[in-house]
């Protein structure tokens, strides 16, 4: 992963969690589910870590020229 | 972020971040839910007023009328429900006893009507029970969910004695 990269996943990440969690309170407030909330959160963490985690091809777009 | 677990920490800690938020938040807004129970509470009968063993003891069937559901919030894992007989005996000294409980669990079951429902504990005193003045308390507990406080609201309201 090169620098940009790195910056790149982590912007991503928490996007994607603070996204999932407010939206998930929202929702759930709205159909008075404690259910309902917990299952969106969860579905964001799970999509952010397997949109950051991995060595993605996205993240290699800037590839430090040594030498 | 140069390695991958580096990145799974990173995901992890945001993760436990934001559930303390989200649960915080949730029991916050508990606070600002309006309760406005409709209840309707009589004794339908004196069952037993006897004495037994040299102490009075006093049986009583219960007519509730209770709707509660607008009581429960999506914070609330069951309301406890409880009726006590507040009294005065002539020795001066002041009773609560619980006469009457039952355990609410879903929103559905929060509206009760029970038109006889019978004691669950009796009143036992030694003397003085015969001719009391009982004062009625209906108690509803509210077990939530996420809790803040380790204090859960307890809503109380005189019912007709």
């Amino acid at each position: 992963m090169d620098f940009r990269g790195q910056a790149l996943a982590e912007w991503m990440m928490t996007l994607i969690i603070v996204l999932f969690s407010l939206g998930g309170f929202l929702y759930g407030y709205h159909v008075e589910s404690y259910s309902a909330m917990m299952t969106t959160y969860v579905t964001g963490v799970a999509l952010a870590f397997v949109t950051t985690c991995p060595d993605w091809w996205y993240f290699n777009l800037n590839p430090v020229k040594l030498l | 972020m140069h390695t991958f677990w580096h990145r799974v920490n990173a995901v992890v800690t945001l993760a436990i971040i934001a559930l303390m938020v989200l649960a915080a938040a949730a029991s916050v807004t508990d606070e600002f839910h309006v309760c406005e129970p409709k209840h309707d509470v009589s004794i339908a009968a004196v069952e037993r007023l006897v004495s037994v063993d040299g102490a009075d003891e006093a049986y009583f069937a219960i007519a509730l009328d209770l709707d509660l559901r607008s009581c429960w919030t999506w914070n609330t894992k069951q309301l406890f429900v409880s009726l006590a007989a507040s009294y005065v005996t002539p020795s001066n000294v002041a009773h609560d006893a619980f006469v009457y409980d039952r355990i609410v669990t879903s929103k559905t079951d929060a509206n009760l009507t029970i038109p006889r429902a019978r004691s669950k504990y009796k009143l036992r005193e030694p003397e003085g029970l015969l001719g009391a003045e009982i004062e009625w308390i209906l108690r509803w507990h509210q077990v939530r969910s996420i809790h803040w406080s380790p204090y859960d609201p307890v809503r109380v309201v005189n019912a007709i004695p």
